[in-house]
């Protein structure tokens, strides 16, 4: 044939030939594959048949069982309490707003929720669980099962949720958990394995977050078999969890509770510290909220309730509030004065009711004057006029000096989040802060503690255990992790000459246990248990002289967030010293008589261990005492047993 | 008028072009896709939604665009390949700069509206480029070393760039697609053979490497392998997939468990089953007979297109059928012995069944061409 020796016609014919024989590989592939498929579905059929109902595995990580939190005896603050939750996976229908809606007619989400899970939902990939509700009951439970079918994507499961069998007497201390958030997850590389596991919560707040490393755990994993049904059967493989540690805490949580019940409706704080190991058994802090809201996962409605409350029930105010410690700080300024060697301890002068320097007249709280003070006289009636001296005498920075030797300015090492510093002010500081240089009334103010002086309620406490012991004495809040003790530092001497360390404590002695002394009405009057302290007012606005003109010279006059905080700081007994307590109660009023007797109540409990017995306290007052007592609806004459200190 | 004139020939009307299209070919292509869809309400839980309805869209607008490429002359498509070829070539090279990274492989590129994946278009134009390069040979010549350099490298460069990305199933599948187009062009058999010996040496060689300073594939490449010559040493881990998959597919028997009613796809028990591992689903609730029925629609695609490719005058034409039609085998094979437990895991998704824009795309351009090719060759008869 013509053209049939051309290179088309034989590229032609060679493609043909090649074509025939590429399509015969390509059916012989078919033929493999066909024969593959017979094998498979009919001849071994049987046999897949049979793995298909048995042989299936599912996977599942096994999260830990949180550690629990005890006190100083033994009571439980956190535990772990079984519950159903509710998850949903987004993954699994295009139309979750209705699946949600459909969701939320059995657990009761509401509209607000429902539109906070959808902006999670856009957040996360979306294969992982999202948590919907938790502590569901078991009736809701088995509707959302026989519901399943109209609602894709929601699961149930069951594990733990931490419970506070206290409530909220210890809820600033302790905490809470959540579920992480997503910041939380990015800085925790270790949680993205436990994210797809709805319920997995860490803490938030105080210990909870402090030790949530060690409170954790370490999650297990299983692989288990499925059957037909979708049921899980036997496990193949587990590794099984490991529990978080078990911690101990210093704290007292029947103190604790005593506390809130006598604290009432003030707004407060109260550290109270044991000198012998430096546990802190109190720490409290009014008012409060229940972190049982928090566990199941808190409604935006509780949320916002607290959120609005202006008493700001969130703050923990004995660790992280800030007062001006006011005469309490007065100590400090008395040894800086007496470690100096520019004062000896017969040193007097004399208080007409006010100081005048250039520039300014500093009134004492006294008006009528305190006449020649000394200095056991300086503390026990707490007269401003002999400090305004001593801050001239002296100076600013030896004051500081001291005030930094005894912890203020300086947060104390405890395992707590936001804990403040306070502040002792000095030149360079008020050139940096506050643009303008340190006058001698700025050392005034200071002197007696007011002015730029800040402190919370912990460090006035702590100054206190330093006095006592002239060591650098530290907190601890930690007893034990999984039994095992913590180690406790060795106190640094604070290298304080002893003889000046007497004079400031005889000044507090007879400030609670001599006529006229500040505090005298809240003495003590078993011989046993004697009290020394100071008390404090901390000027939140100063009277001016037109209201000083128009006859507003007392504190009750004025509006309440005006008023002054009342302060207290006592220990006891004074042979012996081993308590320490501070509490400082906002816009109180004055300290001698709102904060002294609160904290003679809350020492005296400390040292009993049980209610305090009325032969304690002066005669002249037991009475009132009594009311009290009926008014808590507690017995008021408790048992001669009880009575026995604490061991 | 010489052949080759007549086959250039641009006047022919739009009703002609029409009647030209092979309808059996769209015919099956329309066929597998509905099976797909069916496939895909059922991993979907019984619900158009996460996959049916997306897809149905892409599906549309592939048509679309198969139809639109089917009418425009196979001429035009012969004189732009090599610029296809190039701004495919560039597309790569781009993803290699600034490629979004997706499940641990640097394949998407994003261009602002839309995302693509060039190694999809590569696909296809590297199968144009190669056909234009033996249409323009002599065939008497093709087996000359000199002749085999060209197409070698027209080859070797998208294979390398697609296997750095890393995406070793694509790679391998793009360098057989351009084989067989070297096959069917007449290139002598002595070279296919030595190419057979040297892969026999290169898995040695990958084989041995294993563990050593020089280990030529990554550690999951080799689980891999070890999964697939023995999935039962690991049930629990890597070799779930394949056994999973094979008791979906064993477990349908001969008439399925019916539409809905597979347990292993309902209670998810592999992963990626809208994907690579959709064909057990369908094994799985439809039995033995529509299994064969979907692997004869399959090969139907590819024997319609052999027999144009042979009825083709210009041999540009029939090259780019085959080479295309042989992408497209080389795929549905792979993915078909893949989940039957015949080859490794590689990640290949079945065509025309899986969810997937991208791959969906490229097949329908590919069949695009493969109708232009149809109406436009085959214009004298």
């Amino acid at each position: 044939m013509f053209g049939l020796d051309t290179p088309i016609a034989k590229g032609k014919r060679k493609l043909t030939r090649r074509v025939f024989l590429l399509g015969g590989m390509q059916l012989a592939m078919g033929g493999l594959i066909g024969y593959r498929l017979v094998q498979l579905q009919a001849w071994n059929a049987d046999d897949f048949q049979e793995l298909a109902e048995t042989n299936r595995i599912g996977f599942g990580l096994i999260p830990p069982e949180r550690g629990l939190i005890i006190d100083r005896k033994g009571l439980l603050l956190a535990q772990n309490e079984q519950e159903y939750w509710v998850t949903f996976v987004p993954e699994e229908t295009h139309q979750k707003r209705e699946t949600l809606q459909k969701v939320s007619q059995i657990i009761a989400l509401s509209d607000q929720e429902i539109e906070e899970i959808l902006q999670k939902i856009d957040q996360r990939p979306s294969f992982i669980p999202i948590l919907l509700k938790e502590k569901v009951s078991w009736d809701k439970i088995t509707k959302l099962a026989v519901n399943g079918p109209a609602l894709p994507g929601i699961y149930s499961g069951f594990g733990f949720a931490r419970y506070y069998p206290q409530g909220n007497s210890l809820s600033h201390l302790i905490g809470y958990v959540g579920s992480p958030s997503l910041d939380e997850i990015e800085t925790n590389s270790d949680l993205k394995s436990l994210l797809s596991h709805p319920n997995f919560k860490i803490g938030k707040v105080g210990i909870e977050k402090a030790l949530d490393w060690e409170l954790r755990g370490t999650p297990g994993n299983k692989k288990f078999e499925v059957n037909s049904s979708g049921r899980k059967g036997k496990v193949l493989a587990s590794n099984d969890p490991i529990s978080g540690k078990n911690i101990q805490l210093t704290l007292d949580a029947k103190l604790h509770e005593y506390t809130q019940l006598v604290l009432g409706d003030e707004v407060a704080s109260v550290f109270i510290m044991d000198l012998e190991k430096g546990d802190v058994l109190v720490s409290a802090s009014k008012p409060t909220f229940d972190p049982n809201l928090f566990s199941g996962g808190i409604s935006s409605s509780d949320y916002q309730r607290y959120l609005e409350n202006i008493y700001s029930p969130f703050f923990n105010r004995p660790l992280a509030g800030q007062y001006a410690p006011g005469s309490t700080f007065k100590m400090i300024t008395l040894l800086a004065a007496l470690e100096s060697g520019l004062i000896d301890e017969d040193f007097t002068f004399y208080c007409n009711g006010s100081h005048e320097i250039t520039g300014g007249v500093f009134h004492c709280w006294n008006p009528k004057g305190h006449g020649t003070v000394g200095i056991k006289k300086s503390l026990k009636e707490s007269c401003d006029v002999f400090y305004y001296r001593l801050a001239e005498i002296i100076g600013m920075e030896r004051i500081a000096e001291m005030a930094r030797r005894f912890g203020f300015g300086s947060k104390p090492e405890l395992p707590i989040p936001d804990l403040s510093s306070g502040l002792v002010p000095d030149h360079k500081w008020k050139e940096a802060n506050i643009g303008q240089s340190w006058v001698i009334g700025d050392t005034m103010n200071a002197a007696i503690g007011q002015g730029y002086v800040l402190a919370s309620t912990a460090q006035i406490g702590l100054m206190l255990g330093r006095l006592i012991t002239n060591r650098k004495i530290m907190p601890r809040i930690v007893i034990s992790k999984d039994g095992k003790e913590e180690k406790i530092n060795e106190w640094e001497p604070m290298g304080i000459s002893e003889k000046n360390l007497n004079l400031v404590l005889e000044g507090m002695v007879a400030a609670l246990n001599e006529q006229k002394g500040t505090a005298y009405d809240a003495r003590t009057t078993d011989s046993n248990f004697l009290i020394a302290g100071k008390t404090g007012t901390s000027q939140v606005r100063r009277i001016t002289a037109r209201e000083r003109e128009a006859g507003v010279t007392k504190n009750s006059d004025l509006p309440w967030e005006q008023r002054d905080h009342a302060i207290f700081c006592c220990y006891g007994p004074i042979q012996k010293p081993r308590y320490v307590a501070s509490l400082i109660v906002e816009h109180g009023g004055s300290g001698s008589r709102v904060a002294a007797p609160l904290g003679r109540e809350l020492i005296m409990r400390t040292f009993y261990d049980a209610l305090p017995p009325l032969k304690a306290y002066p005669a002249e007052i037991r009475s009132k005492i009594i009311e009290m007592r009926l008014n808590f609806g507690i017995n008021p004459e408790p048992p001669k047993s009880s009575t026995n200190s604490r061991a | 008028m010489t052949q080759l004139h007549q086959t250039l020939d641009p006047k022919l009307s739009l009703l002609g072009k029409v009647a030209r299209i092979n309808w059996i070919l769209m015919f099956l292509i329309i066929t597998l896709s509905l099976i797909g869809f069916i496939n895909l309400y059922s991993v979907g839980g019984g619900s158009f939604y996460p996959w049916v309805l997306p897809q149905l869209q892409k599906f549309s607008f592939g048509l679309v665009i198969m139809v639109g490429i089917a009418l425009i002359p196979i001429s035009f498509w012969q004189t732009s390949s090599y610029h296809i070829y190039f701004i495919g070539l560039i597309l790569l090279v781009m993803v290699e700069i600034i490629g979004v990274r997706l499940m641990g492989a640097q394949r998407w590129l994003d261009l602002g509206i839309v995302q693509i994946q060039p190694s999809e278009i590569m696909k296809v134009a590297m199968v144009i480029a190669v056909a234009n390069y033996y249409s323009q040979t002599d065939p008497t010549k093709v087996s000359r070393p000199l002749y085999l350099i060209f197409p070698i490298c027209l080859i070797m460069l998208p294979v390398g760039l697609i296997f750095i990305q890393p995406d070793l199933g694509t790679a391998i599948l793009l360098l057989l697609g351009g084989g067989i187009i070297l096959f069917v062009s007449g290139v002598s058999l002595f070279y296919f053979m030595g190419v057979a010996f040297m892969f026999i040496g290169a898995i040695a060689s990958i084989l041995i490497s294993r563990g050593t300073s020089w280990q030529i594939l990554q550690d999951y490449q080799y689980r891999r392998i070890d999964t697939f010559l023995n999935p039962d040493s690991d049930p629990l881990g890597s070799g779930y997939q394949i056994i999973q998959s094979k008791i979906a597919i064993g477990s349908g028997g001969l008439t399925g468990k019916g539409f809905l009613n597979g347990t292993q796809t309902q209670l998810n028990f592999f992963p990626e089953k809208h994907t690579d591992f959709i064909f057990p689903v369908l094994a799985e609730e439809f039995g033995l007979f529509w299994s064969l029925i979907i692997l004869i629609l399959f090969f139907g695609i590819v024997l319609v297109c052999l027999y144009e490719a042979l009825k083709a005058q210009d041999r540009f034409s029939s090259l780019l059928i085959i080479g295309l039609a042989g992408t497209f085998f080389l795929y549905f094979t792979v993915n078909l012995a893949m989940v039957t437990g015949l080859f490794p895991v590689v990640g290949i998704p079945l065509p025309l069944i899986s969810y997937g824009g991208s791959a969906l795309l490229s097949l329908m351009i590919s069949f695009g061409f493969i109708q232009s090719a149809i109406i436009h060759g085959n214009k004298d008869r």
